[in-house]
């Protein structure tokens, strides 16, 4: 009851301000502070603030000292997104700041120990993303993206983050990013039930809308190829890694609670799903690869270089010439003969290579061409993948074709 | 129910603070309200109040007395115009806020009270509701954060909840949403993803170290493989022809499956009396280290059927032998 007893005078609540959110001061202060020029180019890509940005904005505001700023922008964003347990918790510590009470994370609730610290363990690696985004660079997995695809992903498992990029010329242009939950055990599966989220390059095999779905997958789900033939070669198990969202009243998931799918939120999947298309590509490495534009140029040179001269060699099936390609090593999958039979017939030509830099792996890149028909079928092009690796710092050669 | 003996505290406060004057009539009212003859009080404080309706004496009572009687809309009508004909009141606005709580309408109940704390700033009461508010909407917000209130948790016993939470008040310690017993829920257990849709693909069985032959011993091997098979034909070693092929070759039309084919391909080479077939101007391409193209020209000669054809055969290495994957000719 309000009417019930009370005890001691309370300061007004400015007076207690910054010192009391003690929480919020360590673990925003180092991060939030400057973080006011990276929301604000964000906001620029996205074409308008999303509820993550105005909570930033709100820590941000936290770690100024200007606590009923701060409330004011929380309290916006929980009238977008009811559901954002971050921004709830936050707002608790706003209100029992002023109650003199807060002394630490989300110090009026005891016990849920566990939901804490992943809601801290969120408010981390949002707060993190927001800070070192990176400016000027190109991201060193995306080489060349054939026209086929509009869209690529490339997720950054360290940093809970998914970056979708746009093909403008088959040159990729960042267009926004997205927190996303990946598996409790990290990144890297190697087999079926060890909870971690695969490293490799994928691609997208369906869609599943989610009114056809269990609720635990929300808006719905984007089914990606793993274990892809890389994968098989190294003996990786599992099956059913999915991009998909989130069940009702839950507006996002800790940063590690899936069972190694690609988790998002139900506004984000809605809008990525819009620009997807099956076949698209996700990359899914453990950091991103970001380098700066020119030693991005430099290396989509060489390796287009490399791979035309094997084109060149194979297109004149002039013997033997083809061989100083292909590695001591090379395996091939034997998956599909029917392209083959196509090449051979000189009914499709090869172009339009997709160019990506295998993660988890080095210095290797994985190609794929379009083997288009010659003449206009209206039939869609047939995939032809490569598996190329630099070979004694010097020699791009081809170690495996799955469809070889 | 907001309890009487604060709105009497007010009151108190109020009369002896603000408001020196002091009329028996409001005395014998507010003694009726005391002994909780709400009914009573009420109709004399009509007429009162018909008599001198700006009389915010008479009118906090009111007030007061329609909470007593849970007419909270009522009260806070009442205690709204209050605040608006005395702004520089505190309690109207410590009262209203009180009866906003209670309706859960905690934004309104901490505005109505920083307006009772502005116009007196050291008002203890309202300093005292305001944390307690802000205490109730920290622990909301915390519920909420929890998802405390999802599904099977309605807003009354979340309410309830709170209440609770606040029965414990002057421990210095704010209740939980845990101390109340409620189980706790699984904010998330994530169901194993159903397998992806139907995905025949067999594994890739990769050919492991190919051992890519040198390019001109892979290009003689080839060679030597159609040579071979071109013998075997000749010595109507069915055995052998067949054995040229590899296990993906693909039965060629009308023949539906490689059995069938192969029965007749036996039949006709065992019941020819005579086969001769030569190969000439053989050219070999390679197309990766286990896969070429071989074209030659075909001269197949029998007692009943001869014929030259331009012959282009597919080969694959497999298990370390070049094997025919695909056969076509052209006159």
């Amino acid at each position: 009851m309000v009417d019930g007893k009370f005890s001691g005078k309370l300061l007004p609540s400015e007076a207690r301000g910054v010192i009391a959110v003690r929480w919020l001061v360590a673990l925003i202060l180092p991060l939030a502070v400057g973080i006011s020029d990276s929301l604000a180019r964000g906001e620029e890509r996205a074409g308008g603030i999303t509820v993550e940005r105005l909570l930033l904005q709100g820590l941000e505001l936290i770690a100024q000292g200007r606590t009923r700023e701060a409330e004011t922008a929380v309290h916006d964003v929980l009238v977008k997104q009811p559901d954002f347990r971050l921004a709830n918790v936050v707002l608790g510590d706003l209100y029992l700041m002023k109650t003199g009470k807060l002394t630490q994370f989300a110090s009026g609730v005891a016990g849920y120990d566990k939901e804490l610290a992943d809601l801290l363990a969120e408010a981390k690696v949002r707060l993190e993303n927001a800070r070192s985004s990176p400016q000027d660079v190109m991201p060193g997995e995306l080489l060349r993206i054939s026209a086929n695809h509009r869209y690529a992903l490339v997720v950054d498992l360290s940093r809970s983050r998914l970056h979708l990029f746009q093909n403008k010329q088959s040159i990729p242009e960042k267009v926004a990013d997205f927190y996303i939950t990946i598996g409790k055990e990290g990144g890297g599966k190697e087999q079926q039930g060890d909870k971690k989220t695969p490293i490799g390059l994928y691609r997208i095999t369906g869609r599943l809308e989610g009114g056809s779905l269990p609720g635990f997958y929300g808006a719905g789900a984007l089914p990606l190829d793993y274990p892809n033939p890389w994968d098989q070669m190294h003996h990786r198990t599992g099956s059913g890694i999915w991009l998909h969202g989130t069940p009702v009243e839950t507006y996002s998931r800790p940063p590690r609670a899936s069972d190694g799918c690609v988790v998002l939120t139900n506004p984000d999947f809605k809008v990525l799903s819009q620009w997807l298309a099956v076949d698209d590509p996700v990359v899914l490495t453990q950091h991103i690869d970001w380098i700066p534009a020119d030693e991005w140029r430099r290396r989509r040179e060489q390796i287009s270089q490399r791979i035309d001269q094997w084109r060149s060699d194979w297109t004149r099936l002039k013997g033997t010439g083809v061989l100083r390609h292909y590695s001591s090593q090379y395996q091939s999958g034997h998956l599909d003969d029917t392209l083959w039979n196509h090449l051979q017939d000189g009914d499709v030509t090869l172009k339009d290579p997709g160019i990506m830099s295998y993660p988890g792996v080095e210095n290797m890149v994985v190609v794929t061409w379009e083997g288009m028909p010659q003449t206009d079928t209206g039939n869609r092009g047939v995939p032809m993948t490569q598996f190329w690796r630099l070979e004694e710092n010097t020699n791009w050669k081809i170690i495996f074709e799955p469809n070889g | 129910m907001m309890r009487a003996a604060s709105f009497l505290l007010s009151l108190l406060l109020w009369l002896g603070t603000v408001t020196p004057g002091w009329t028996t009539e409001i005395d014998e009212i507010y003694a009726l309200a005391d002994q909780k003859r709400f009914a009573d009080a009420m109709t004399r404080l009509d007429s009162y109040l018909q008599k001198n309706p700006k009389d915010a004496q008479g009118r906090f009572l009111k007030g007061l007395i329609l909470t007593e009687q849970k007419r909270p809309d009522e009260a806070i009508a009442l205690f709204k115009a209050l605040s608006v004909d005395h702004p520089s009141l505190p309690e109207p606005y410590n009262n209203l806020a009180v009866l906003y709580a209670e309706k859960g309408m905690y934004d309104e109940a901490s505005e109505s009270l920083k307006k009772a704390i502005q116009t007196h700033p050291s008002y203890a009461t309202a300093h005292e509701n305001l944390g307690d508010i802000y205490s109730k909407m920290a622990s909301q917000a915390y519920s909420k954060a929890l998802s405390l209130d999802s599904q099977n948790r309605g807003a009354q016993t979340k309410l309830d909840m709170i209440r609770k939470l606040f029965a414990l008040q002057g421990t210095e310690v704010v209740a939980t949403p845990a101390a109340t017993g409620d189980a706790k829920p699984a904010p998330t257990a994530p169901a194993p993803p159903p397998a992806p849709a139907a995905k025949p693909e067999p594994p890739p069985q990769p050919v492991v170290a190919a051992a890519a032959p040198v390019g001109g011993d892979a290009k003689e091997e080839c060679e030597r493989s159609v040579q071979q098979w071109a013998k075997d034909w000749s010595d109507k070693n069915a055995r052998g022809y067949l054995d040229a092929y590899s296990s993906r070759f693909k039965a060629p039309p009308p023949f539906t499956n490689r059995a069938a084919w192969e029965a007749h391909r036996s039949q006709v080479i065992n019941q020819t009396a005579s086969i001769r077939v030569s190969v000439s101007n053989i050219q070999v391409a390679l197309l990766n280290p286990t896969r070429a193209s071989v074209t030659f020209s075909q001269n197949y000669w029998s007692p009943s059927y001869q014929d030259v054809v331009n012959k282009t055969l597919s080969l694959v290495l497999e298990d370390g032998r070049w094997k025919i994957l695909r056969e076509a000719s052209t006159k």
